[in-house]
């Protein structure tokens, strides 16, 4: 079968709709027939019993010849029998007025009904438009004085015993019957199939009704493309059911949108922060040879052109950092590691820079393992304590607390700077965010080392966080400890 | 000719002021945009130099304020290139923009065009009787034969050219020669005219007493 909801839909539809329509046609097709024949059962039963009251009331024939009624109900069986056997000899008259009411003896439905009454010796009394090959029962047995109904080929007859044992048959051929069900059939199967026709063709234009909007929403999502990001499903002309599935879709757009738009930001931000030392290069360059200098000139834009290289290489070392982070390549090993002895390493390595920038170096050390890789690690603590420094006051302290929590180990680093404005909090791990751009500019911070650490941090499966308040800001590094002896060899 | 340069980026600061001077213009400095918008508001600045992205207030606002006050012509020098930059600081008053990374020659060439718009004059050649200026060039010339002037004596030359007519008092003069460093008399100002007297004829500069300078039409 097609993979297509629609066609199944309508498959199913069409399968009730039969079911649904014969069913119900078969169903009125046989009451009908069966309401038909009872109404000639019926009429063949009154029709049998009318002539048995009727040949109950034979009189001899009065001298006037006229046929006197007898009044009262008809003889019992037990009664003594009256004097003269009057079916042995009917005259004309009384037979020609045997014949029930309504019955013409000729005329529209002749050829139908016909009916017969023997007397017990099997002689004919009367018999009508009987068929040829009718014959009386040999045996009264299988009939009493109620009327039983039978079929006899295409013949439906009723059959009593009359007075004297004398044996009424009432028939009526079928065949008209026949051929009004089979009209009656046909007049069902006509309009059932138009009925399953119209029932299929409204089932298919509706099922073409639900399935658009899955085609409207198909159609907005392929038109959807990194290009035009902001095309939306409209949702307020769909089902329900449909609708849940497009808010969901708008969802993920939305998303999209975003995530893209702020890649778009990261490109422009990156090229931005590139031209910068790019354009103190190219004009340096280009100042210097617009007429001939001292060598102390040459050397000075050398060293200025030199230091906008620097800058660049550290930009675009940590634009590669982050793209290794992004796609989860960043290589780090892990390995046991000496954490304490890291952090004493920076303390050192950053301790002309505090002296220069009058900020006291302080630090709280326990010993303590971690898996981890050291390059990486000694990047993210000196890029944290270098910030202490940077944006600390003169004056002011960097404290470095190594400490053990529950499972793991934290590294805290407290400057006495003045604090992170509540506005900028939200944003200070993310690419080229900077609080002041000033400071940043004048440090050599190009706006990556935050972002970089918290890649870092959590590629080893650990957490960065922050708090800050007026004038005291604080970066915690939290990394799952290494418990060696306990675990034995890992 | 005398110039502000509103830059925080220390190397890109220095070597701008450095190429402006080379090319005869006094030049200020600034590092933010407070300082720059209350010098470019004091003083009577021929062009002014703008970065964007500033520290304590931004070139965007910088320009906006300016505009309220003064017509100095803003050449808007950023790394920011994205067509809608461009129109933004264009419709907030600026006059020209040049983008990160950028050719000296280029930047010098726009900030001549700059001040040759703002004075009305968008010939880069002045004549005045005899005397010929070539502001591209920088080069002033007398019945066409070249004549030597410094710096300070062309830029003298140019400023009263470019006021024709117009009484241009001496304080005028000396802030246009000298930037905010120079620490000179106001009487060298003097010194320099009568050495361009000397040079292009004694009455190409008129004295109006008590008043200043001024070239005739």
């Amino acid at each position: 079968m097609v993979r297509s909801l629609r066609w199944r839909l309508q498959f199913w539809y069409a399968c009730v709709l039969i079911t649904v329509v014969a069913g119900y046609g078969l169903f009125l097709y046989f009451q009908v027939r069966d309401a038909r024949r009872k109404e000639i059962d019926k009429e063949l039963i009154s029709a049998a019993n009318y002539l048995d009251t009727s040949l109950r009331n034979f009189e001899p024939i009065p001298k006037d010849g006229m046929i006197r009624k007898k009044d009262g109900p008809p003889p019992k069986k037990d009664n003594p029998p009256p004097p003269v056997d009057r079916l042995a000899s009917p005259n004309e008259r009384t037979l020609r007025e045997l014949t029930p009411p309504g019955w013409p003896e000729s005329g529209g439905r002749k050829g139908e009904l016909y009916y017969v009454i023997w007397r017990h010796d099997k002689s004919v009394i009367k018999a009508v438009d009987i068929p040829p090959d009718l014959e009386p029962p040999v045996s009264d047995r299988d009939f009493g004085i109620d009327a039983l109904i039978s079929n006899r080929r295409e013949f439906r007859e009723a059959i009593r015993m009359g007075p004297r044992r004398a044996i009424i048959v009432v028939g009526l051929s079928t065949v008209h019957l026949h051929d009004e069900m089979n009209r009656f059939a046909g007049v069902l199967a006509i309009s059932g199939l138009a009925l399953l026709l119209l029932g299929l063709l409204g089932g298919w234009v509706f099922s073409a009704r639900m399935i658009r909007p899955v085609r409207k929403i198909s159609e907005t999502a392929s038109r959807i493309s990194a290009v035009n990001l902001s095309e939306r499903i409209d949702t307020s002309r769909i089902d329900k059911e449909l609708a849940d599935l497009a808010v969901v879709l708008n969802d993920a757009f939305d998303r999209l949108e975003t995530s893209f738009a702020q890649q778009a930001r990261f490109t422009a931000d990156a090229s931005h922060e590139l031209r910068t030392p790019l354009a103190i290069i190219k004009s340096h360059v280009e100042l210097a040879l617009s007429r001939p200098r001292s060598p102390e000139e040459y050397t000075s834009t050398l060293e200025a052109t030199g230091k906008a290289a620097d800058r660049m290489y550290s930009i675009v070392e940590g634009l590669l950092t982050l793209a290794r982070a992004d796609s989860g390549r960043l290589d780090l090993i892990r390995e046991q590691v000496n954490f304490t002895g890291i952090v004493e390493e920076c303390l050192l390595l950053l301790t002309p820079l505090a002296e220069k920038s009058d900020v006291r170096l302080r630090s709280e050390l326990i010993f303590a393992q971690v898996m981890a890789d050291t390059g990486a690690l000694a990047q993210v603590v000196r890029n944290l304590l270098n910030n202490a420094i940077q944006y600390n006051r003169p004056g002011g302290e960097a404290f470095v607390r190594l400490s053990r929590e529950v499972d793991s180990i934290v590294l805290a680093i407290r400057n006495n700077g003045p604090g992170i404005p509540e506005a900028d909090q939200s944003h200070i791990f993310e690419r080229f965010y900077r609080v002041d751009k000033a400071r940043a500019r004048t440090s050599g911070g190009n706006g990556l080392g935050l972002a970089i650490c918290k890649s870092i941090v959590e590629a080893m499966g650990g957490q960065i966080q922050f708090t800050s308040s007026a004038d005291e800001t604080t970066f915690t590094v939290k990394l799952p400890e290494l418990k060696t002896g306990i675990e034995g060899d890992v | 000719m005398r110039m502000l340069v509103i830059e925080d980026e220390p190397e890109l600061q220095r070597v701008l002021s450095q190429a402006l001077r080379e090319d005869g213009y006094a030049v200020d400095q600034a590092t933010d945009g407070e300082a720059g918008l209350l010098k470019a508001t004091l003083t009577e600045y021929d062009g002014i130099i703008l970065d964007l992205m500033l520290p304590k207030m931004d070139g965007w606002e910088v320009i906006q304020h300016l505009r309220r006050k003064k017509k100095t012509p803003v050449l808007v020098l950023t790394a920011r290139d994205s067509v809608s930059d461009r129109v933004r600081g264009l419709d907030r008053g600026a006059d020209d923009y040049l983008t990160k990374p950028f050719a000296i020659v280029e930047l010098l060439a726009r900030v001549r065009a700059l001040i040759r718009r703002s004075s009305n004059q968008p010939s880069p050649t002045i004549g005045i009787g005899e005397v010929a200026i070539d502001t591209g060039a920088k080069k002033v010339s007398l019945k066409g034969i070249e004549v030597v002037l410094t710096a300070r004596e062309y830029s003298i030359v140019e400023l009263l050219a470019r006021h024709r007519g117009e009484v241009v008092p001496r304080q005028r003069i000396y802030e246009h020669i000298f930037d905010e460093n120079d620490d000179t008399l106001s009487n060298l100002v003097e010194v320099h005219v009568s050495n361009v007297r000397k040079k292009l004829g004694k009455d190409f500069i008129q004295t109006r007493r008590g008043l200043g300078y001024s070239i005739d039409g």
